[in-house]
């Protein structure tokens, strides 16, 4: 009996890809602790909900700038609201970036849209994670796609959990009040 | 006799919007707690707004101030609302307020683009609202809404954001 070439290639195929599946799921698991394909789906429903609120877009509401310090923008919008995701409620920060040859804030202020370099938020999701205050970080650009480390990882997660010297997680632990927010203290889980 | 009626009622017009007052009347306060309305909802004000950066101000505004603009709709009135929280009080910084907002919140001033409410000013209405969205008054016990105070070089709203450069009335921006 001849077995035809093309049925082994082809299960030979399935099986690769079975095998690559499942290493796939082992990553989500024990891989790196942000841009993994739960957390850029999360952010993408996330940048929905900040949407639905007028937190980011063209309908977004317009707060006061002020100058800021690297790695954010030279000049920033913040603002703080709670929105749900998945139907559970979650406290938000939402970070305007703005940035360029001659910014400034009077310019900045007659046109948003062309000095806007990135969207920076941190999300309080529930149970997420407990040794950082559970903060969702992501990093968006003004399209609302997510922006890359020089890896070309997405920055949405926890950015970067174990690591001290860079990302979101090792520069806000140096926060005031432990709850990884500089601005004020109201952050810190009871 | 029609002509002298006709005359006789655009007197009686004219006559009443002399003695009105450019705010504060029944019609502002009525326009003023419809905005407070859309202005809630719109997470603006009241016990949901969101929260912006605070910053140092000037008199006759609140030593500490966050502001917000949105576009809103009242009614059928489409148009850019810009909400000024004002605040005040022993021990406020910067820092105070953020913490704890609704501690030291003393008023919310609005501006708000109502289209053909008043061309000489931009279409602004003005409005001085208490903490509670209820309206401050001045001190002839004048509610502060509306063109405040039009017609009045020294003292109100128009007054001094009649200096704002850009011909826009505003400070931030032009």
């Amino acid at each position: 009996m001849k077995i035809p070439l093309k049925i082994i290639a082809s299960s030979s195929l399935a099986l690769l890809l079975a095998a690559c599946a499942g290493s796939q799921e082992m990553a989500a698991k024990s891989g790196p602790p942000f841009s993994g394909p739960d957390d850029v789906a999360y952010a993408a429903k996330l940048w929905k909900a900040l949407g639905d609120s007028r937190l980011v877009g063209s309908e977004r509401i317009i707060t006061a700038s002020y100058t800021g310090v690297h790695p954010h923008g030279a000049i920033l919008q913040t603002v703080e609201s709670k929105v749900a995701v998945d139907g559970v409620n979650g406290a938000v920060l939402v970070k305007h970036n703005f940035g360029g040859e001659g910014v400034s804030k009077e310019k900045v202020a007659m046109d948003y849209d062309g000095w806007i370099g990135a969207v920076t938020v941190m999300y309080q999701r529930k149970g997420y994670d407990p040794d950082n205050n559970d903060w969702f970080w992501a990093k968006y650009l003004p399209d609302g796609s997510l922006d890359k480390n020089p890896k070309g990882m997405q920055l949405a997660g926890r950015v970067v959990k174990g690591n001290t010297e860079a990302g979101c997680i090792a520069c806000h632990t140096g926060a005031p009040g432990g709850d990884l927010v500089f601005t004020n203290d109201r952050y810190a889980m009871k | 006799m029609r002509k002298s009626l006709a005359l006789a009622a655009a007197a009686a017009v004219v006559s009443s919007t002399a003695l009105a007052a450019p705010f504060g009347e029944p019609k502002d306060v009525a326009y003023a707690a419809q905005l407070w309305k859309v202005l809630e909802n719109t997470r603006l004000v009241g016990a949901n707004a969101i929260q912006s950066h605070a910053y140092t101000g000037a008199h006759p505004h609140g030593a500490v101030l966050t502001t917000a603009e949105a576009r809103i709709r009242v009614g059928s009135d489409a148009g850019t609302a810009i909400v000024k929280n004002n605040y005040g009080g022993d021990g406020v910084s910067t820092e105070a307020v953020s913490n704890n907002p609704g501690k030291y919140l003393a008023a919310v001033t609005v501006m708000f683009k109502r289209p053909g409410y008043d061309a000489d000013n931009q279409d602004w209405f003005w409005v001085k609202y208490l903490p509670d969205g209820s309206l401050d008054k001045n001190p002839k016990g004048m509610q502060l809404a509306g063109q405040i105070a039009k017609g009045n070089t020294k003292g109100g709203c128009i007054a001094c954001h009649s200096a704002a450069p850009g011909g826009d009335m505003l400070f931030t921006r032009n």
